[in-house]
């Protein structure tokens, strides 16, 4: 039997913020307040010398560090070799058994990347699965940094949580400022300050995985979040036609991609997840004990799109669905048994 | 990799991850088929294939692709990329249902 079959995967999650945003500080108080149970760090530095690591080390907690870069390719090779070093050393008995690993990157990484790395590595791919993404946001410099740092309006994109600190050194209409920018930049992640939740893993993720009635909010006029509905059951295959294609082509302008949809062939009352950040696309899930979603609600963040074209784009698939649907009904009821046509196509049985 | 088709046989791109109550051919014929009316759309042909999926482009050129994202980059190679957004496809399949 496989490692990968004995063992559930290890649960990735990630800690990201822009330089200087209080990343580490962070880390070292959860730390500290042993709020990260059962969890091996591996830190991403930007330079050679593993500053941070030297930090948390420190602590006594399992670390690895992966010092020479940032996270800037699709595969980050250091942060496969790290995690894979991580479970080397696992096995060895070197380091004590854990069940999730933080990768706390670098501060001008993007994240996504990290998702990418373990859903295309196929050594990585059965031991690790994907968590969360949380970001530090420094309510002293947020506002400058998020209008002038790419990397840093990719960071507050990508979030399931979002962190604000320094707000103990503040006054609340800046934090006020600070939040309502991040909140109308990824509606998806939920907002804490440090001071209200001992670990931002903690934290429920959002009680639906989209916000019921999102406006659209224009941040800037290359920016804007909106929202794709559709009223029936979606159809898988067309759904997975167009999110593919819309993300193959315009993947660096649809930045991050989240909702949820009853799916037309499955018997299963619960509805599937999608998530996408940028041209990665987590493995969609089944969202345990929700039965009250009829069709789709998904929400996309984007920049320099067109949403009145996108939800054209989303309709005239929806409804090819329907009509495939409709067309499809005897053939799907018989689902156990190979069609003419693909017999006819040379599909292999 | 399949010594007979030289199709992927590990493939795990997100649009193959089972949501379905279809089996996994179905649900790769289905795949097939609701790709291969955008593919038509955009200029080329697409057809079930071994575990993945067969390009025919305007040439007639053929190409073998295990998923959905290598169809994709295939089209762009074969000089007919596919964009969903673009208005001659939207019109078509607007037409179509």
């Amino acid at each position: 039997m496989s490692v990968a079959a004995q063992r559930p995967p290890i649960v990735v999650d990630v800690l990201t913020g822009f330089l200087g945003a209080g990343k580490t500080t962070l880390l070292r108080n959860l730390i500290k307040r042993d709020a990260l149970p059962d969890t091996a760090i591996l830190i991403n530095e930007l330079s050679a010398l593993p500053v941070d690591q030297r930090l948390i080390g420190a602590t006594g907690v399992p670390t690895a560090v992966t010092a020479g870069g940032c996270l800037c390719c699709t595969i980050d090779g250091d942060v496969r070799g790290g995690l894979l070093r991580l479970l080397d050393q696992q096995a060895r008995g070197v380091l004590p058994s854990f069940s999730r690993v933080l990768v706390e990157t670098s501060g001008i990484a993007d994240p996504a990347v990290v998702a990418s790395t373990i859903q295309s590595d196929r050594l990585l791919q059965p031991r690790f699965r994907f968590g969360s993404i949380v970001t530090v946001v420094d309510v002293l410099n947020a506002l400058e940094t998020i209008t002038s740092e790419d990397e840093a309006l990719s960071q507050i994109i990508a979030a399931d949580r979002i962190v604000l600190t320094k707000t103990d050194i503040t006054d609340n209409a800046r934090k006020d400022e600070v939040m309502a920018a991040v909140a109308a930049i990824n509606p998806l992640a939920s907002v804490a300050d440090p001071a209200d939740t001992d670990n931002p893993w903690s934290l429920a993720r959002p009680p639906k995985p989209y916000p019921a009635s999102l406006r659209a909010v224009a941040i800037d006029h290359t920016l804007s979040a909106f929202v794709l509905h559709w009223p029936e059951p979606v159809d898988w295959a067309v759904f997975a036609t167009w999110l593919s294609a819309l993300l193959h082509r315009h993947g660096s302008s649809i930045l991050r991609v989240k909702g949820v949809m009853k799916i037309a062939e499955a018997a299963d009352p619960e509805p599937v997840v999608i998530q996408a950040v940028r041209h990665v696309v987590y493995p969609p899930e089944h969202l345990a004990g929700v039965s009250d979603v009829a069709g789709a609600e998904i929400t996309v963040i984007a920049r320099d799109v067109d949403a009145e074209r996108v939800r054209r784009s989303f309709a005239a698939f929806m409804r090819l669905g329907r009509k495939s649907a409709r067309q499809n009904v005897t053939s799907v009821s018989n689902s156990l048994f190979p069609s003419s046509a693909m017999i006819a196509a040379g599909v292999p049985l | 990799m399949c010594g007979f088709c030289g199709s992927s046989l590990d493939s795990r791109h997100w649009t193959t991850i089972p949501v379905t109550d279809a089996r996994a051919t179905r649900a790769r014929f289905r795949l097939a088929e609701a790709a291969g009316r955008l593919c038509a759309a955009a200029g080329f042909r697409l057809a079930p294939w071994g575990n993945g999926f067969q390009v025919t482009g305007r040439t007639g050129r053929r190409e073998l692709a295990s998923d959905l994202a290598q169809v994709w980059r295939l089209a762009d190679r074969l000089g007919s990329p596919v964009d969903p957004l673009d208005d001659s496809i939207l019109d078509r399949l607007e037409r179509e249902s």
